[in-house]
């Protein structure tokens, strides 16, 4: 018989299966970058292209960059990143350098960078 | 804030009134550069235009009362002409930077399939027509990030030889 942390992390399992089923492709890692109006005085733009530049540079394939709209929270700009089976992580106060460790670290090595997240 | 944030705004708001082309024209006049985004959405009624305006908290209508306020205090303009066919806003500023279009543009890139996006800039020294259905057969596949940095180079490089780097 499971215990009820086996059948809780079962179940946020399939919540975030569900979750990204709805969002990208099999095998896609997807990153969605908050353009709210608070955003996008902050730098959205640049920190929705220096995911591009950094993606590109690396000859990261199946990374879809998308536009996402206001992320609620206090620290803009903001990113949201999807792994393929995992959870979504999301970032604030981005910036080009804080991309390029989100690049290195989460998405090329698959660690969430603890301190960007949001609290 | 630079003329090339303030195109992010207008084109979501044509996206969110599910154009299905958004056309952005890009022009040097006036001693100035004016903005113009139109689109043939479903528009925005005057309840949420006035709120919008007044930066209250509207559904639609994104970042226009900061767009007025900007370009009216650069010494330009703003108008706006909304219906249930379609929407023009048209925005005149002096001394603003415009900032790069490119960078702008590829925010969209995953609605481009969807919604046609065209971006015509005209000045003194010449014209330039970028058209999304065009991004394949002029650049490279749609998935390829690196598709998305060769159209933000030439948008980029593009408009700054337009307009002089203003």
């Amino acid at each position: 018989m499971k215990s009820i942390a086996d059948i809780n992390a079962i179940r946020e399992e399939m919540q975030s299966k569900v979750l990204i089923r709805d969002n990208t492709k099999e095998g896609e890692t997807h990153v969605f970058v908050g353009m709210g109006t608070t955003g996008l005085q902050s730098g959205a733009v640049e920190v929705f292209n220096a995911f591009v530049d950094e993606i590109t540079s690396r000859l990261v394939k199946n990374v879809r960059i998308s536009r996402a709209g206001n992320m609620d929270v206090k620290d803009q700009p903001a990113a949201e990143v999807v792994l393929p089976g995992k959870a979504p992580v999301t970032y604030a106060g981005l910036n080009a350098e804080k991309v390029k460790v989100i690049v290195e670290k989460h998405i090329l090595g698959g660690e969430p960078v603890t301190e960007y997240i949001v609290k | 804030m630079e003329i090339s944030k303030h195109l992010v705004d207008l084109v979501v708001n044509s996206l969110e009134a599910l154009a299905k082309h958004v056309l952005v024209l890009i022009t040097e006049e006036e001693g100035g550069i004016a903005l113009e985004v139109s689109d043939d959405g479903v528009g925005i009624n005057e309840e949420e235009l006035r709120k919008a305006f007044r930066g209250e908290k509207a559904p639609r209508g994104r970042g226009l009362s900061l767009l007025k306020e900007v370009a009216e205090s650069s010494g330009g303009s703003l108008s706006y002409a909304s219906t249930e066919r379609g929407t023009v806003v048209r925005a005149l500023f002096r001394g603003v930077p415009l900032g790069q279009v490119g960078d702008a543009l590829i925010v969209f890139w995953q609605e481009m399939p969807i919604t046609v996006i065209t971006l015509s800039a005209v000045t003194g020294k010449g014209g330039y027509v970028f058209d999304s259905r065009l991004i394949e057969t002029k650049y490279g596949s749609y998935t390829d990030t690196e598709t998305m940095v060769k159209v933000r180079k030439d948008v980029n490089y593009t408009l700054t030889n337009l307009f002089g780097g203003k």
